[in-house]
């Protein structure tokens, strides 16, 4: 069980720059995804790009687009609804799985882990971003 | 990437559309097999980069470590778990040599007295150079592939048991589906009741035997190993150890957890049973009937 970086990079992006420029970095890093595992073609694409689509969603509704803190924490049910939805695919695919197991051995473990990954890098993509656009920097 | 914005922005729901549009194209080119030499070429001509960098990590783990008795003890542990691996799997060996030594003894017209060649064939050192980007899936990648006689199907081990087999190869690189993806089955054998069964993975990376008969009788600590039915695996390869039997009257099967012996975290060497052929029922079998008609 690792930390799934590819996510919270794109997920990072798509809340510090809004969905316009996360979408690509959210449709490159699918098919990095699609292409480097073993599953059928597409299922991560489309898995990772409606994650951002629905976190962009909720972080400009609920949050508004100048915080920060909160919408970090959207994280947390961002990774649920990523590898819950991969995985229902890959069964849809028959890919055996038992959604118990899943639910309490991955998912969850899987979730917990990517909010205490999102801190560190968040907080480093931040900076990046002040330095690409200082005009645009956003409130904490 | 700005200009990228700017048009995406000035045909977003057109740049969607073709987004979704090439998924669907790759995910169809995926089922029909098409895309399965562009993935291993790709996933061969990366495969370097992944060489250099787990290289790097591995020496920057190494550097990092604390030196002196830390160093000396865990080399230490480290030399005496692979003894023990080494003297365990021997054990096994050497239990099962002894089992076929009173079969054969009883069958008196029994002619070949080498029963290791079954499972000491050819192989190929490959080095693990990556695993699955996802939590979901349990893939290794191999830096040897079709230049080193890798084939699919191929059974793969380690010093310490059954890895799984090759289910993708490229020039330069394979794709190995570990034994605990749940997309993984084997038919198995335990080793003292000779208990039958069918050894699935599970997704949180531990192994699951079903399908045993409730008329045998399984126990926790017995040795499970592949049984050969089937044909896609050699009979006889370890592949872990019963930990809990989960019986019930009202079922038609027993089912019991096994604990792999091979640690599928640390895969670094492994090895590649090239002389081993598996069988094709099916194909096999559609051949048989094309020549009947």
């Amino acid at each position: 069980m690792h930390p799934d970086f590819v996510l919270i990079v794109t997920l990072s992006w798509v809340i510090l720059r809004g969905l316009d420029e996360g979408v690509f970095i959210a449709i490159f890093a699918g098919i990095g995804l699609d292409i480097f595992s073993g599953a059928s073609f597409g299922i991560f694409s489309l898995s990772i790009g409606l994650t951002a689509l629905l976190t962009n969603l909720v972080h400009d509704r609920v949050f508004g687009t100048n915080n920060l803190i909160l919408p970090a924490a959207l994280i947390l049910p961002a990774t649920v609804f990523f590898i819950g939805f991969a995985a229902f695919l890959l069964i849809q695919l028959g890919h055996p799985m038992s959604w118990d197991t899943l639910l309490t051995n991955i998912i969850l473990p899987v979730a917990l882990l990517n909010t205490a990954v999102m801190v560190p890098v968040f907080f480093t993509l931040y900076i990046f971003n002040r330095l690409l656009t200082p005009s645009e920097a956003l409130t904490w | 990437m700005l200009i990228l914005t700017r048009l995406f922005v000035l045909n977003r729901s057109l740049y969607l559309g073709f987004f979704i549009a090439l998924v669907l194209l790759g995910f169809v080119l995926d089922q029909l097999g098409y895309l399965t030499s562009f993935r291993t070429n790709l996933q061969s001509a990366i495969s370097p980069i992944q060489q250099s960098i787990t290289l790097t990590v591995e020496d920057l783990v190494g550097q990092t470590t604390l030196p002196t008795d830390v160093v000396v003890l865990q080399n230490r542990v480290t030399e005496l778990e692979t003894v023990n691996n080494t003297l365990v799997v021997e054990n096994v060996r050497l239990r099962e040599i002894e089992r076929e030594n009173e079969q054969l003894r009883q069958l008196l017209n029994y002619t070949r007295s080498n029963p290791q060649t079954n499972y000491q064939p050819s192989t190929v050192i490959g080095r693990s150079i990556g695993v699955d980007p996802t939590n979901l899936l349990y893939f290794v990648y191999v830096d040897v592939g079709a230049r080193d006689g890798i084939a699919r199907n191929m059974p793969v081990i380690t010093d310490r048991g059954l890895v799984g087999r090759v289910v993708a190869v490229g020039p330069n690189s394979a794709q190995v589906l570990m034994l605990i993806d749940p997309a993984s089955a084997i038919n198995a054998i335990t080793q003292n009741s000779r208990a039958t069964g069918v050894v699935r993975g599970n997704i949180d990376g531990t192994l699951i035997m079903d399908r045993i008969p409730q008329g045998d009788t399984i126990s926790p600590g017995d040795i499970v190993l592949s049984s050969g039915l089937g044909g896609n695996f050699p009979n006889k390869l370890v592949i872990g150890q019963v930990t809990e039997v989960l019986q019930r009257d009202q079922d038609l099967f027993q089912t019991a957890r096994v604990r792999p012996t091979v640690d599928f975290g640390k895969l670094e060497t492994l090895l590649m049973i090239t002389s081993f052929e598996p069988i094709d029922f099916e194909a096999e079998l559609l051949n048989q009937r094309e020549d009947d008609n």
